[in-house]
């Protein structure tokens, strides 16, 4: 550890030496996750509104909110109860629509099957309702797990999986995503040992002196000013991605024996009734009303009810927004009387310092604590982390075409700017194809996240294709620009033609959300068609690196 | 509500960076009163976030708006045009 | 003409101590920690998860900054061979 702590603090005569090997591993882990980090900055800025902002703009059954009758859901509860027979009432699980990731009511009945290799299995019947008219839509009956990979998809459930794997699944994709995690964290205390004039950074932005002042400058303002958030994005970005696929795992292997489901029941307990064999009538219609009427601005996500039938049923209501940092907060009543047993958080039924800081995880990465002015601050703040990277590249880069670093050919550098642009505008352009493809695509709903991908992915190559035909970059940067902007403008356009929803309509209605994400898309297309315009097509004149001056000065330092 | 105090919390972080910025090659007791100004307005949208939010995310959202307040300040700064300096 | 002396010593196996020695270290020091820490079940095993970024950065900044490269091998290999014993002995009894 001794050299690290040398170089943190210097003040000998290494220093020179130190500053810049702490700068080359910056810049070489910035350059070999740059386009990776973009492409998940950016889909994480998507991410943050992906429930339930887009989850409800892409379903027109939810749009508007869903008033919910309660009374008629413990109609329905009770009906399906009766036909599903006795063992699959051990967990009933009521998942309400419009608020969070459900777009229609669907009511499960679980029941533990023990296999003939002595693992559980978990088996379902789920029931599920048109969120308005809780006319039954379909029926599901197989393995917990079956359900959960079937179930139907949309462009918001599209954007969050690829932010989380990438779309390469468990364990490459969220492996590649926690590294990545790792990484950024690496570059943001290298970045922060680096620029030892710190606070000088705060303010120094030349955007007229030059291009590579412009990237260095906008690199610097960019990471100072979001250093917590790129810090502790990197931090928890990193947990969420490896906890599954490697800490959860090795934890296990110690602790347990290897039984990670012995570990995941340590830290969160499953719900377990004092069967007393006292039949009781359960009333979750009443107790989800009265929860409503004395929790008004929480967001009802499900209700869990176990020991059915029991008098000691316990009804478990999950819920977000509440008080506390962490994401939900779950509320223990008796189905039978309501009364209020306990609540917790996800990891807060153990009174310990872990669970505070578990839960403060997901949260504090998808900024969904504080309702959507939080989540708009939060994703501005993704934005930037985007911006860092793609900074970072195209300073490494001028660095290496116009100056002195580097052993490959001017055009092997411009060919990798030309790659750049390509996968990070075309990513632009990739996501809001999905908008269209969500309202054109007219496919079944289990096929349909395979055909978002055709589409996604297709564009995405298009677009890149493109950039690295395109010999200059600039003219290819305006003209991918003007394509992002019409696009988004586009996007509220089509919505009003095939859904009805007219923006001047929608802002009125009730519909807010849809209004909102229309809004949005417009501001920000009507923003790229402004920058197209403002955009150079050409390289400006006399805008490359003093070649004579080959020392990096310490405040150039990126 | 809570969007009323957001826009409060990044006017007033707005405008101790403005002042920050301008007020910055001042030495003494000037630089020491910015430097006081600058942490009262955080942990003011510190404590006006809470009504809210609560004590356990105030911090956070405080710092996130504090971040975007400086991206504002430098990058909106460079688009305001500058007086020529003649003579 | 003479080679200018490089930054970093031993490039490659640098680079293997960084991605591959440093991640196989702080994996055995988080599923580790659970048989040393002093505090409750929970606590004991959700600490050393919690902290494994850390851990990651820290031993992959030492081993892409430290001068001597054997150095870095030993340290790294000294944590893993400390830490596996540990698990071995916490199994086995």
């Amino acid at each position: 550890m001794r050299a690290l702590f040398i170089s943190i603090w210097p003040g000998n005569v290494m220093q020179r030496d130190t500053t810049k090997k702490y700068y080359i591993i910056h810049s070489w882990l910035g350059v070999v996750t740059g386009i990776l980090l973009f492409i998940v900055a950016y889909t994480g800025a998507f991410s943050v509104f992906g429930h339930n902002e887009l989850k409800v703009w892409a379903n027109e059954g939810v749009r508007g909110g869903v008033t919910h009758d309660y009374g008629a859901v413990e109609d329905l509860v009770k009906q399906h109860a009766s036909d599903v027979g006795e063992d699959y009432l051990d967990h009933i699980r009521i998942m309400l629509p419009g608020e969070s990731s459900f777009t229609r009511l669907q009511i499960g009945f679980e029941k533990e099957v023990v296999l003939e290799s002595g693992r559980h299995e978990h088996h379902v019947i789920v029931f599920s309702h048109n969120p308005k008219t809780l006319a039954l839509e379909d029926t599901f009956k197989g393995s917990l797990n079956d359900w959960f990979l079937n179930r139907p998809q949309d462009m918001a459930d599209f954007m969050v999986t690829f932010h989380a794997d990438l779309h390469l699944g468990n364990p490459w994709g969220l492996v590649l995503t926690g590294l990545l995690g790792l990484t950024l964290f690496a570059s943001v205390i290298t970045g922060v040992i680096i620029h030892r004039k710190i606070l000088r950074e705060l303010f120094s932005f030349r955007p007229l002196r030059s291009l590579r002042l412009l990237f260095t400058d906008t690199h610097k303002v960019l990471g100072v000013w979001g250093l917590l958030f790129h810090g502790t994005i990197a931090f928890t970005g990193a947990f969420l991605g490896l906890v599954l696929v490697l800490l959860v795992p090795a934890a296990a292997f110690v602790s347990f024996s290897g039984d990670q489901e012995k570990l995941v029941e340590t830290f969160l307990p499953e719900i377990e009734p004092a069967i007393t064999g006292v039949p009781a009538e359960p009333r979750p219609g009443d107790i989800l009303t009265q929860f409503r009427e004395n929790n008004p601005h929480v967001m009802l996500i499900d209700a869990n009810i176990h020991g059915w039938g029991d008098e000691s049923a316990i009804m478990a209501i999950t819920t977000l927004g509440g008080d506390t940092l962490a994401a939900s907060e779950t509320f223990e009543l008796s189905a039978v009387t309501g009364e209020l047993q306990k609540s917790y958080s996800t990891f807060g039924k153990h009174d310990s310092v872990t669970g505070v800081f578990l839960d403060a995880m997901y949260p504090l990465h998808f900024g969904n604590f504080g309702g959507v002015f939080v989540k708009v601050i939060w994703s501005l703040l993704g934005v930037g982390t985007a911006l860092l990277a793609v900074t970072g590249m195209m300073i490494w880069i001028e660095r290496r075409a116009y100056g002195p670093e580097g052993n490959l050919s001017k055009a092997a550098y411009h060919r990798i700017s030309r790659f750049t642009v390509g996968s990070c505008m075309g990513l632009v352009v990739a996501s809001l194809t999905l908008f269209y493809s969500q309202l054109l695509l007219r496919v079944d709903a289990a096929a349909l996240t395979y055909w978002l991908g055709v589409v996604f992915f297709s564009s995405w190559a298009l677009v890149i294709f493109y950039a690295l035909f395109i010999k200059n970059s600039y003219q290819s940067i305006k003209t991918l620009f003007l394509l992002c902007g019409l696009l988004a403008v586009g996007v509220p356009v089509l919505n009003a033609v095939i859904t009805g929803d007219i923006l001047s309509l929608t802002l009125f209605n009730g519909k807010t959300i849809t209004a909102g994400v229309d809004a949005t898309l417009l501001v920000c297309g009507l923003f790229c068609i402004w920058a197209s315009r403002k955009l150079p097509a050409k390289r400006p004149d006399n805008d490359s690196l003093n070649v004579s001056n080959r020392s990096i000065p310490a405040e150039d330092v990126a | 509500m809570s969007a009323v105090i957001i826009i409060f919390a990044l006017v007033a972080n707005i405008a101790t960076i403005v002042l920050w910025r301008t007020q910055r090659s001042k030495q003494g007791a000037i630089r020491l009163l910015i430097v006081a100004l600058g942490v009262i307005a955080f942990l003011t949208s510190c404590v006006l976030l809470a009504i809210p939010y609560a004590w356990t995310r105030a911090p956070f959202i405080a710092l996130g708006v504090l971040g975007l307040s400086g991206w504002l300040c430098v990058f909106g700064g460079a688009l305001l045009p500058t007086p020529k300096v003649t003579g | 003409m003479a080679r200018p002396p490089t930054l970093f010593s031993a490039p490659k196996a640098r680079l293997l101590a960084c991605i591959l020695g440093v991640l196989v270290t702080a994996t055995l020091i988080t599923a580790g920690g659970a048989t040393y820490l002093p505090f409750n079940e929970i606590d004991r095993i959700g600490v050393p998860i919690l902290l494994f970024p850390l851990t990651w950065s820290l031993l992959f900044l030492y081993s892409a900054m430290a001068n001597s490269l054997w150095r870095v091998w030993a340290v790294l290999s000294v944590l893993s061979v400390v830490h596996a014993g540990l698990i071995y002995q916490h199994l086995a009894g």
